[in-house]
């Protein structure tokens, strides 16, 4: 099947810059596909979107929408539309002659195009608010009306560079849930640029973009249960991370020895990730796997976050775990307890460059190195 | 009523026609150069704007006067007629308004809103005519005025590079109060010059004044 936009290749470099913007990122969406691109600030996430919208060039590689290269053609005619993290509305237009817009550049007559936008503004549930001026809209009101104008364009795919980022928490969520309408009901083919994790989840796949490379392209399940590297983990957080070494499928650390999924096909030196909500805190004297002294308790929303130093660390320096408990779990800061760790299936490793010198990890690596042999 | 009599055989009527049609070529020449210059300033698309902002606003800093008796004789050198000449030499003098206008008018303009309009479909010129230009209107009205005062009230430059022989408004009401004594006439004539003026920025304060009371809610 011919992806609907396919980035291929792509190396871009700021003028100026030491290293590049975009590096190699391969990228395919399929037609009437969400995916998200993830990424801190200053990874390469806009740039992207502008690369693949014609708004930049990159210096090497190739965009094609449905299977033909669009590289040479100008952002108006490479039949996408693109919708900033800030709305953009004309201000010497009224909303619905924003939304209109693109429609009487393709030569429909003002009536036509009012008419089909009327839909659009319908679909955002702004119905009534046609006639206003964009200074006399809200923040959201100007987030929707930007959104239905990006509809309108009627583009092969919407690129979405942050758009409901300047929102508020409760804005942002009816946003969210706009996008889910608007999916249901248009079945777009949309990129959307994010670093919220909650907006992220409402696409299908997940592109993790560090320093101009993609990490991971998965379901947002697949990346925090098995996240390829320690950038995606530490990008999306709450990852316990406890260097060691892996031998046959089994991780060995200071902490001991633990089975891993099958699907964490790794060897050697690598770190284990648990993820904090995966741990559970215990009485010290009970069958706990490590045990360890609090020494912060964080509220966290709805949960508390400890952390645990523990007795015996995995490598020769102190090692902390973060355990997400429920609110109002009686633990205060110098209390001891243990520490219980997931089975396979809430354990996942990936190859890692922390050293770890605990006798149990150099005792593996002996065994390592002599089976080589 | 005897003053008005008089102006109209001073040739009043001819005089506010000549100053009108200066004034508005000015406005036609200076208000797209200075659009241009102030794009490019209030958008930062220079990436040395410092000697471009000094040599555009070099006019209004040097005296009119030296800057007109400099020109005149380039213009007397190179054969060029004293009307083409004068709107010419005057446009340079009315650049300076329409730029720095301009400058401030796009300095409040997000350069994105033209790559929104190329993103939703619109050429790099649809999105200068269709967007960035509309959305500068008031701008626009404003640098248009500023260029079109500089054409109709000017004197100096008018009597230096016209010879006497091009007889504007303002000529007419200097000649009348250097040298008639007749304080109607010069009365009646300084109204006469001041009024349109008046007019047009009355006719547009009401017309952005009515602008911005429809777009409240």
């Amino acid at each position: 099947m011919t992806a609907a936009l396919h980035l291929s290749s792509i190396t871009h470099w700021h003028p100026g810059g030491d290293q590049p913007t975009l590096a190699d990122v391969d990228l395919e969406v399929q037609e009437g596909e969400m995916i998200a691109v993830l990424g801190p600030s200053g990874s390469g996430k806009t740039t992207l979107l502008r690369v693949a919208a014609g708004l930049e060039r990159p210096e090497s590689g190739d965009v094609r929408l449905a299977g033909t290269s669009v590289l040479d053609v100008p952002p108006e005619r490479r039949d996408l539309t693109m919708m900033f993290q800030k709305p953009h509305l004309f201000p010497h237009l009224n909303v619905l002659d924003n939304i209109a817009f693109a429609d009487r550049l393709r030569g429909r007559s003002r009536s036509q195009s009012r008419t089909a936008a009327q839909r659009y503004l319908d679909l955002v549930h702004l119905g009534d608010l046609g006639r206003r001026r964009p200074r006399q809209l809200s923040g959201g009101q100007e987030q929707r009306v930007a959104l239905a104008r990006a509809l309108a364009a009627s583009g092969r795919v919407m690129l979405l560079d942050e758009p409901f980022s300047a929102l508020d928490t409760g804005l942002r969520t009816s946003m969210h849930q706009l996008l889910v309408e608007v999916r249901a009901a248009l079945d777009p083919t949309i990129v959307l640029v994010t670093h919220d994790l909650d907006e992220a989840g409402l696409a299908e796949r997940v592109a993790v973009l560090v320093e101009g490379r993609i990490e991971q392209c998965d379901t947002i399940s697949a990346l925090y249960t098995a996240p390829k590297t320690v950038a995606v983990a530490r990008l999306l957080g709450g990852f316990n991370e406890l260097p060691g070494i892996v031998e046959s499928g089994v991780h060995h650390s200071g902490l001991g020895a633990f089975v891993l999924p099958a699907a964490a096909h790794v060897e050697g030196i690598a770190l284990l990730l648990v993820r904090k909500e995966r741990l559970a805190l215990v009485d010290p004297e009970a069958a706990a796997t490590v045990t360890g002294r609090v020494v912060e308790v964080r509220q966290s929303g709805p949960h508390q976050n400890v952390v645990v130093e523990l007795d015996r660390p995995p490598a020769d320096r102190r090692a902390r775990v973060e355990v997400e408990v429920r609110l109002g779990t009686a633990v205060r800061p110098g209390s001891r307890v243990g520490v219980v760790l997931p089975g396979p299936e809430g354990l996942w490793a990936v190859s890692g460059h922390v050293p770890d010198h605990s006798p149990q990890t150099q005792e593996a690596r002996r065994r390592q190195s002599g089976s080589r042999l | 009523m005897r003053g008005w009599q008089e102006a109209l055989d001073a040739g009043l009527p001819a005089a506010l026609i000549r100053s009108c049609l200066l004034g508005a070529a000015v406005a036609l020449i200076a208000t797209p150069l200075g659009a241009t210059a102030g794009r490019a300033l209030g958008w930062r698309l220079l990436r040395r704007p410092a000697l471009p902002s000094v040599v555009l606003l070099a006019p209004v800093v040097l005296a009119p006067f030296a800057v007109a008796m400099g020109l005149d004789v380039v213009i007397l050198r190179l054969g060029i007629p004293e009307e083409i000449a004068l709107v010419l030499v005057l446009s340079v003098f009315a650049l300076p308004y329409t730029t720095f206008t301009m400058r401030a008018t796009y300095l409040g303009l997000d350069p994105a809103l033209e790559e929104q309009a190329r993103v939703l479909g619109a050429s790099s010129r649809q999105a200068r005519h269709r967007v960035t230009l509309p959305a500068a209107t008031t701008g626009l009205a404003t640098a248009t005025g500023l260029a079109f005062l500089v054409g109709w009230s000017d004197y100096a430059v008018t009597l230096l590079i016209g010879g006497g022989q091009i007889v504007t408004a303002p000529m007419l009401l200097g000649s009348s109060a250097a040298g008639s004594g007749n304080d109607a006439l010069t009365a009646t004539l300084a109204i006469a010059a001041s009024l349109p003026p008046l007019a047009a920025l009355a006719a547009f304060t009401y017309a952005a004044s009515r602008r911005s009371r429809a777009a409240r809610p």
